[in-house]
């Protein structure tokens, strides 16, 4: 019935007079509504605007970062390696610092060589407090030093060191004799050092004289087992500017903290979890009203585990200890530093990397006073991984020769050579002698043999024969660069650059030398690679990834540190590391090898068997005694070498574990590098036997 | 053409355009700092909502009201239909389900289904008129306005509906209709108000969310509320437009409107901008105009000799005054948050531009305000 129209006809005009009453009532009404509003305006806006402007003044509400604690770290056992303690932190805001340099307020003597000073600034930034001490930003750190148990230019290099500019105003300066260096006093507040309650009172009832000092409940590291596996575990500290830059630091706020080195470093993304959001509101003076509340949880890092073993590590780091000390009983004074790989060849999975001597992680930790003597220390240079430090390795190169060898075809199944006591190229006519360890010869040997006895004039004459290819032997380099060589190891760690060692080659003659005499690529070259001397120089992690192909058959593996990721639910996921690539090694070559590796420990002129003859199960290794020239060129004590791996015998070999000890200056290696890698066999295949294996005389072989 | 120009009610033009052109401007000072590097964004756009709007009304005014009047059932049917689709198609937006993208443009079907409502319940009305008896025409008109309104309401738009139900009553009272007919429907709305926020709970029928009910209620009581959630807009409201004073804070003043504390400061919170940056004075000057606006309307209700005419001009007038009473009283925490907009100052396209299709209507109603009904129409 609504929607059905009546019947057409004209309308009726609008009654005027009840329209007009009727919209005047509406418009009473209108009326009255618009009174009640400008009424309560009036209340809120002339009558009570006091109260809303101090609510106005009141209301700032400013979003902070809710730190996520940090993921923790632990080893393939489940053992805490690196955890976070909770704490208070004293930080300084440069903001509340005195910015400018006032001159005006130096003593009367002083004043001119403030004024020079602050002229060679550039604009935007201050003096050094160590270049201008009486700065009113030095004087008062230097106060809050001496009320946190800082001396003063400990706590101006503590705030100033991330804060460096050049005299051009450009990032990055580091302070040097004759290179001067000026602040920039912005940013982020900086972390000075954790503080007990008593300083924190103190600093506290005497704010106006402690401007920019705040205080922040904050986690640290820290490390349970002090200096343990230190090089892997690297160290966290605050982003510096040019770090924010780093795509590995994606998202990452100034003014939080960072890992710097090691897996820290690697797996910081996952490690630093995210942070959440906290509210705080403030009044207008900058003072904060009431409790901060989560206004987005955090959400914490992820637990990092290892593949390193913690008890294989620690007595890996002894061990080098223990080999140093054997060198040094055996005439070898030199001796200070080594390292020693421990890994599964069939994974690359390295369950002990020790590197001597160590360092304990938690002096990078404000105030990090104790790193710069870690920097100092030119002698042991702590921060160096030895394990990725490429030297000569000697005879243990020898196993890579043979393999080589034997894949460009200059070695067969059964193939026997000449052992004399020296070899000299057909036709030299600088008549070069290249002598073996021993002046008798061994007569004609096969390849077992020749690792079994380290015979050098066996290897000296495939190195010679590789040279007579094409291209002055490049295959020789092609082939050992297949094992790794020449490349940084591809491990989950940061390694520098200069970790590749070297693969001697024409080309790198020529870059590298200018007069033709150097430039010119001789046979004694490639002679003298093949028993692993002259320019050739390899990492422990190098060598320990090309054993584990010999070990598990030609699988090139990637090394690593890293397991897998532990969620907050307990769930673990693994990181995958494929392999690098199949070497596709003979497998009849594979068994010459390791028969050869297994009579240098076993046999009776094995130059391990004293070490491992009677070890259970069987290691198969090769020493290696690599003679090298110290900083100034003159010849240093041998490096001593152990490359192994085990079980491994001529019946069955199938190897679970590949020991390469270096003992640095350390003298022979079956001496000082083989009982250094016995402690590490014998804790990984006898762990409830906690004594060291104390070897009895030394054997002066190769 | 002389006769339009001669006939257009200039002072409700310029109060219309002083009203918009003002909330530009306030809009611009409002969302400066929303998008970062884009000062303009809000404004550009809003500045051609209204120019959009302006030619509309421009063209709308010189059509005469017959035209309104035969179109009204497809009107009412593209009501319908809009607000139909909106419930199935439309973008989801903070809960609510009320606009349809158009790509440039987001389309509120309820927005412009207000002004296609009044002149369809003004052409029914009007060609019911002396044959319906009063409660026919009562209910009629109710039900008329029902079936948007629901559609609208679930969206869930409740103001928008309140809206739908508060140009009924306008239109009505307008019309004649008897004083004690809105004793009944006063009566009506009181039950339903204790229905849906006691009663039919208390059975386990929850008519309207959580959240829409403690929005609705929050007004009552927004400082014990918590501050974080439905008190909250309120409070900050309230005291951006007390931090205003008496002569305003100005632009760089305006702390709470210019920094996050008020994130609705360019739609349903425009008014507390020019609580705080112009203060007493500079609300007062905006609600005069308002004022002046209203006046015109209703002149327009009396003078039009047209019943259709008058009818849609009341609804246009009711439209507005309850639209500008609970937006503003909501800024100020006398209404509760409903969520309509300020008309002509608020940012939204379809709002803009149908208020100022509004102002259009009620100048061509003006123009033709001497010809009575077309008597051969019913």
């Amino acid at each position: 019935m609504v929607i059905q129209s009546p019947p057409s006809r004209p309308e009726p005009p609008p009654d005027q007079n009840q329209l007009v009453i009727r919209a005047a009532a509406l418009g009473l009404v209108a009326a009255i509504l618009f009174g009640i509003l400008i009424f309560r305006l009036w209340a809120l806006q002339v009558l009570h605007s006091d109260h809303y402007v101090a609510q106005a003044n009141q209301n700032e509400v400013r979003q902070l970062d809710l730190p996520a604690p940090r993921g923790q770290i632990v080893d393939r056992t489940g053992t805490v390696l690196v955890k976070n303690t909770s704490h208070v932190l004293a930080e300084v805001n440069p903001a509340g610092l005195p910015g400018k340099v006032d001159c005006t307020t130096f003593p009367a003597d002083q004043q001119s060589t403030c004024a020079a000073i602050v002229q060679a600034t550039p604009p935007g930034a201050v003096p050094r407090c160590a270049a201008l001490q009486l700065q009113a930003r030095c004087v008062e750190l230097a106060k809050l030093g001496k009320v946190l148990g800082l001396k003063k230019r400990d706590i101006w290099n503590t705030y100033e060191h991330t804060l460096y500019v050049n005299p051009d105003g450009s990032g990055g300066c580091t302070p040097k004799l004759g290179h001067p260096c000026y602040v920039v006093n912005a940013g982020a507040p900086l972390p000075i050092k954790t503080v007990t309650e008593p300083q924190v009172a103190y600093v506290l009832e005497r704010r106006s004289e402690f401007h920019g000092v705040q205080f922040l409940q904050t986690t640290q590291r820290q490390y349970p087992f002090h200096d343990l596996a230190a090089n892997v575990l690297g160290y966290v500290s605050q982003i510096s500017q040019g770090e924010l830059k780093d795509p590995n630091f994606h998202g990452v706020k100034s003014g939080s903290d960072v890992g710097q080195a090691g897996v820290e470093y690697s797996y910081d993304s996952k490690l630093r979890g995210i942070d959440g959001i906290l509210q705080q509101n403030y009044d207008a003076t900058g003072r904060a009203v009431g409790q901060a509340y989560v206004q987005q949880a955090a959400q914490p890092g992820e637990t990092l585990k290892l593949t390193i073993d913690y008890r294989l590590q620690q007595i890996a780091q002894r061990a080098i200890a223990y080999g140093i000390q054997v060198a040094h009983s055996n005439a070898e004074p030199y001796a200070h530093t080594g390292a020693i790989v421990a890994m599964n060849p069939q994974t690359g999975a390295i369950l002990a990397m020790a590197s001597y001597p160590s360092y304990d992680p938690s002096v990078f930790l404000p105030p990090a006073k104790g790193a710069a003597k870690l920097y100092r220390d030119a002698y042991n240079q702590p921060l160096v991984d030895k394990t990725l430090e490429p030297k000569s390795p000697g005879s243990t190169f020898k196993s890579i020769t043979a393999a080589s060898a034997w894949n460009a075809g200059l070695l067969g199944p059964g193939s026997t050579l000449d052992c004399p006591g020296q070899f000299t190229v057909p036709g030299d006519t600088s008549h070069t002698v290249f002598h073996n360890w021993t002046t008798a010869s061994s007569g004609r040997i096969n390849l077992p043999t020749a690792l079994e006895i380290s015979c050098d004039t066996f290897f000296y004459q495939l190195g010679y024969s590789f040279y007579l290819r094409p291209n002055q032997g490049i295959e020789f380099q092609k082939q050992i660069r297949r094992f790794g060589f020449g490349t940084t190891p591809p491990l989950d760690i940061p390694v520098p650059s200069y970790d590749s060692g070297l693969v001697p080659d024409p080309t790198w003659r020529i870059q590298t030398y200018s007069n033709p005499i150097d430039q010119a690529w001789n046979p004694g070259y490639d002679i003298q690679m093949a028993i692993g001397q002259g320019d050739l120089t390899v990492s422990p992690m190098q060598l320990a990834v090309a054993y584990s192909a010999i070990a598990n058959g030609g699988k090139l593996v990637t090394p690593h540190v890293a397991e897998g990721w532990i969620d907050s639910s307990g769930n673990e996921q693994k990181i995958p590391f494929a392999p690098q690539r199949n070497l596709h090694l003979s497998s009849e070559m594979l068994r010459e090898i390791r028969l050869g590796l297994y009579e240098a420990s076993h046999g009776s002129l094995g130059t391990s068997t004293p070490v491992f003859g009677t070890f259970q199960p069987s290691v198969a290794g090769k020493t290696g005694t690599a003679d090298h020239l110290d900083k100034n060129g003159n010849p240093a004590s041998p490096n001593a070498w152990y490359a192994s791996m085990a079980p491994c015998d001529p019946t069955s070999c199938n190897p679970k574990l590949v020991v390469v000890a270096l003992i640095n200056d350390g003298g022979h290696g079956g001496v000082s590098a083989a009982p250094a890698a016995l402690q590490v066999f014998q804790a990984y295949f006898h762990p409830q036997n906690q004594r060291l294996i104390r070897v009895v005389g030394s054997d002066q072989s190769r | 053409m002389r006769y339009y120009l001669r006939h257009l009610d200039f002072m409700l033009m310029a109060t219309a355009l002083a009203i918009t052109s003002y909330g530009l401007w306030i809009l611009r000072n409002a969302t400066r700092n929303d998008i970062p590097g884009d000062p303009t964004y809000y404004y550009n756009r809003q500045l051609a909502y209204a120019i959009v709007g302006v030619i509309g009304m421009v063209l709308i005014s010189a059509i005469p009201p017959r035209v309104f009047r035969k179109t009204h059932p497809f009107l009412y049917g593209f009501v319908i239909a809009s607000t139909a689709i909106v419930l199935v198609i439309g973008t989801s937006v903070q809960g609510g389900q009320r606009w349809i993208n158009l790509g440039l443009f987001q389309f509120q079907p309820s927005e412009l289904g207000k002004l296609l409502l009044i002149v369809g319940l003004a052409a029914l009305l009007a060609s019911r008129r002396h044959v319906w008896s009063p409660a026919r025409m009562t209910c009629g008109a109710i039900a008329y306005m029902m079936f948007p309104a629901l559609l609208v309401f679930a969206e869930p738009d409740f103001g928008t509906a309140l809206v739908y139900a508060a140009v009924t009553l306008g239109m009505l009272f307008v019309l004649g209709a008897p004083w004690r007919h809105f004793a009944w429907l006063g009566l009506a709305f009181v039950v339903m108000i204790a229905m849906v926020f006691s009663i039919l709970p208390g059975l386990g029928v929850p008519v309207l969310k959580q959240y829409q009910q403690d929005r609705l209620t929050a007004f009552l009581h927004p400082t014990s509320s918590n501050v974080q959630a439905d008190g909250y807009h309120l409070y900050q409201s309230m005291i951006a437009v007390g931090h205003g004073g008496t002569t305003g804070t100005g632009y760089a003043g305006a702390t709470q409107t210019r920094l996050d504390y008020l994130p609705e400061h360019a739609t349903d919170f425009i008014f507390s901008v020019v609580g705080e940056e112009r203060g007493f004075i500079g609300a007062v000057w905006l609600l005069g105009l308002y004022a002046l606006l209203i006046w015109r309307g209703l002149r327009i209700i009396t003078i039009s000799r047209s019943t259709f005419g008058s009818l849609v001009a009341a609804g246009i007038v009711s439209m507005l005054t309850f639209q500008i009473f609970i937006n503003i009283g909501m800024t100020i925490g006398i209404a509760p948050i409903t969520g309509i907009p300020l008309p002509f100052m608020s940012f939204g396209g379809t709002h803009t531009i149908t208020n100022l299709f509004a102002i259009g209507v009620l100048q061509a109603i003006h123009v033709h305000a001497y010809q009575g009904d077309d008597p051969l129409y019913a």
